[in-house]
């Protein structure tokens, strides 16, 4: 598969809300690649991935969404989580607190997906890496 | 929608309708190929012009001007009729409600 | 009534922000209309027959004066002069232009109000009884938790694009006037052996093509477990509801599928792991929301009883008003009234701009400017002292607002129907409007009694014609609108499904075929017996008998 940037697609970087640096080598190629339709992998395989995949066929499939939440929080995956297939940009926000890390994304809506997360800064539920906005405190979930 | 009739191919006459991308009013294609808001102005095509309709509506979906694009076939059955009498009076076949402007001041 | 704050306020700012740019995008082709429309259907927008109709919120049925003021102004700014009131308590407004729907939402911003999540496969606004917090038989209040539902729904990550929309329900009265046994979810307010307060949890109901009461999930759960709860169900039903056919994708058809119980273990499952992730809310917050829904200190006053009385014998068309618009308050000296929206030349549940700031100001002026929409489309305003009940009637007759009663056959739950929308097979309001017509005389509609009559102009029943004693469902047949009728279906505790008597009948047919309906209850009563309980004796057979003949 392809390596970072082949010309036609891009990874983005969710937490920086930018495409990867110059120099960070992270393949698109990730160690597991599932679609919203499967099933997530069984414990003991998930334990040894570092990299997982999950495509949208459609970026109304919102399967994709409980997927990571349940390789985050119940299988505790603290590897790198991708989104691919169909995703549009004003979805960041949800892809970001459900635990992605990167999506592969197309260069004419890298602008997109850089201002994507901009607007929703606020947040009505405690997530692993967001807290809920009104609370003091972080909750006790481990972030990864 | 086509009839085999005396082994010739024939193309019932079809109306092309949507809504304005910008405000949902209802469009049907006039004879020139552009959208009108007036419904007698709409053109049943048929055979090589409505190629040309379906062509320049798919251009007009993908440059923002339509949504929800549809064809009614004028096949003599009345399947759509109470709904495009409706589209095409442009509002509700009953009397709606009337606002009373010499009554409360909108604080807004 | 829920207070925002300097953060509840950004955040509808910048929701209103972020559709502004999405609507750009729309406009430059940036975004397909595809990729739009969930975007634009999640802020409340939908393409209807004529025009855009935006649908904002009213959570959980409940707004204040100003803010019924500030609708009638965007109802006059940016449509028509007039707005709808829907079964979900919410407020629709059916001539809305695309490019203007930001300046809308920034409008709705600036009074603390939204459209977010009203439409989409996403949860919909949490809805209740409309006597919530002023009802004479609560467990509880109901209203903070449905805000802490609200909020908790609100964006939420990964209940964002479901199978298909999700409904919730709250109640908590002794009687279910939230239809929760209807809903996908239904929350009711019980109280466990050792007194303390919890939810019994029920799930798969609904309308629709394959209507079905909702089952019991789980006997009670503690308050505190609310929001874990709801996220294994909803967890469960985004993993495994259906996406290949949008008529089977409810999750009233995934419980039916799986069957009640492995349904629940599966919640069970998903709750075990849920239940130490941080989604419960730290009492502190749990606390400061449902603050806001404290019992109103209400001013001593005298029982007004006897006023009320007095002109109800002196005014016949108070006594018929006062006999179903009023409802019992917790506090003996006040009460709830209800505005009806129903009336001859009135489409059920339609309110004027100028009828919207007539009844605002009646509520600040005999209620505690607060206002509540009922899922049968009408107005409560709660708080109201019974000595003030003379005066506030007659600020209705002025406005022209004493319209039909609550309950009764005049209260008619009508959707918009083909007169509107998109999906309809046949008009609902004329039908409405010649019902209505045919009794029109408040003494009969009195005489008659207890009467829930709902009109849905598609199998989508969002008029929950299933719901209801008697039920209009328009069908297409052969291009000529038809109406088929249903009997005997109930929203309340022992929620049941109406059944269709026969073949459809033409417009001009209905109301005699209502008459004959209403002509064998009449006919058939005991003493005091309301419509639904005759229809339970005797069963549908006169009835069919009666419109059919022996077949």
């Amino acid at each position: 598969m392809a390596p970072v940037e082949d010309g036609s697609l891009i990874l983005f970087d969710l937490a920086a809300s930018d495409r990867l640096a110059d120099g960070e080598s992270l393949l698109i190629q990730p160690d597991y690649s599932l679609s919203t339709n499967d099933d997530v992998p069984d414990a003991d395989h998930i334990a040894r991935l570092s990299s997982i995949a999950i495509v949208f066929p459609v970026f109304s499939d919102g399967r994709g969404f409980t997927h990571a939440r349940r390789l985050r929080t119940i299988f505790g995956f603290t590897g790198q989580l991708i989104a691919d297939g169909h995703i549009i940009p004003d979805q960041a926000d949800y892809l970001f607190r459900c635990g992605f890390t990167h999506v592969v994304v197309t260069p004419d809506r890298l602008g997109d997906w850089q201002q994507a997360r901009r607007f929703i800064r606020i947040h009505f539920q405690s997530m692993p890496n967001s807290r809920h906005s009104r609370l003091d405190s972080l909750s006790d979930a481990s972030s990864f | 929608m086509t009839r085999i009739t005396d082994s010739k191919a024939v193309t019932l006459p079809v109306l092309l309708t949507a809504n304005r991308l910008t405000d949902g009013v209802v469009l049907w294609m006039a004879g020139d190929t552009s959208w009108t808001a007036n419904r007698n102005e709409a053109v049943a095509f048929t055979a090589a012009g409505l190629t040309v309709a379906r062509d320049q509506a798919k251009a007009d979906l993908a440059n923002q001007r339509i949504i929800s694009l549809y064809e009614i076939t004028i096949d003599g059955t009345g399947k759509h009729s109470a709904r495009e009498q409706i589209r095409a009076a442009k509002g509700p076949s009953i009397q709606p409600l009337r606002d009373q402007h010499n009554q409360g001041v909108s604080n807004v | 009534m829920y207070k925002y704050d300097n953060l509840d306020q950004s955040f509808l700012q910048s929701r209103s922000a972020q559709f502004r740019d999405q609507v750009q995008r729309r406009l430059s082709g940036a975004l397909s209309e595809d990729e739009f429309k969930p975007l634009r259907l999640q802020n409340g927008l939908y393409l209807q027959l004529h025009a855009y109709m935006l649908r904002v919120a009213i959570p959980y049925g409940v707004l204040s004066s100003d803010q019924l003021r500030g609708l009638a102004g965007i109802a006059r700014d940016f449509d028509r002069g007039f707005g709808h009131f829907t079964t979900r308590q919410n407020i629709q407004f059916n001539w809305i232009k695309l490019v203007e729907a930001p300046d809308i939402l920034d409008r709705l911003a600036a009074l603390d109000m939204h459209a977010i999540q009203t439409s989409g496969n996403c949860i919909r606004n949490t809805t209740t009884d409309p006597l919530a917090g002023a009802a004479h038989d609560e467990i509880a209040n109901p209203l903070g938790w449905c805000e802490i539902i609200r909020q908790w729904s609100t964006l939420h990550p990964e209940f964002a694009f479901l199978p298909r929309k999700f409904k919730i329900a709250v109640s908590a009265g002794a009687t279910d006037r939230a239809a929760t046994g209807f809903h996908d979810i239904g929350l009711r307010m019980v109280k466990n052996r050792g007194g303390e307060i919890g939810f019994r949890v029920l799930v798969g109901g609904g309308q629709g093509r394959t209507p079905r009461a909702a089952q019991v999930l789980n006997a009670f759960l503690p308050t505190r477990h609310l929001l874990s709860y709801l996220e294994a169900i909803l967890r469960v039903y985004n993993a495994a509801g259906r996406r290949d056919n949008i008529y089977k994708a409810r999750i009233k058809i995934l419980v039916e599928a799986m069957g009640i119980s492995a349904f629940a273990d599966a919640v069970n499952s998903e709750w075990l792991g849920l239940q130490s992730n941080g989604l419960d809310l730290p009492v502190a917050e749990q606390d400061r929301i449902l603050a806001h829904f404290a019992p109103p200190v209400l001013k001593p006053v005298r029982d007004g009883s006897a006023e009320v009385l007095a002109r109800r014998q002196a005014d016949k068309a108070f006594d018929l008003w006062a006999a179903s618009n009023i409802h019992p308050h917790w506090h003996p000296g006040y009460s709830s009234a209800s505005v009806s929206l129903k009336q001859i030349g009135r489409p059920p549940g339609d309110a004027s701009a100028s009828e919207m700031i007539a009844i605002a100001d009646l509520a600040d002026q005999f209620g505690r400017g607060e206002l509540r929409i009922t899922y049968t489309q009408n107005i409560i305003v709660p708080h109201i002292k019974l000595i003030d009940l003379p005066t506030f009637y007659d600020g209705l007759i002025k406005a022209g607002l004493a319209g039909a009663e609550d309950a009764l056959i005049g209260d008619i739950i009508a959707c918009p129907g083909l007169d509107y929308c998109n999906l309809a097979n046949a008009r609902s309001l004329p039908v409405a409007d010649r019902i209505f017509a045919r009794f029109d005389d408040p003494s009969r509609r009195h005489e008659i009694g207890p009467l829930r009559l709902n009109i849905s102009g598609c199998i989508n029943a969002c008029a929950h014609h299933h719901a209801a004693d008697i039920g209009v469902l328009g069908v297409n047949k052969k291009g000529v609108e038809h109406f088929q009728i249903t009997l005997g279906g109930k929203a309340g505790e022992a929620a049941q499904i109406g059944r269709i008597l026969g073949p459809s009948f033409a417009e001009e047919d209905v109301p005699d075929a209502i008459e004959t309906i209403i002509n064998i209850y009449l006919g058939a009563r005991h003493e005091g017996e309301i419509f639904a309980a005759c229809l339970d004796r005797l069963g549908i057979a006169p009835f069919k008998e009666a419109l059919y003949g022996t077949g």
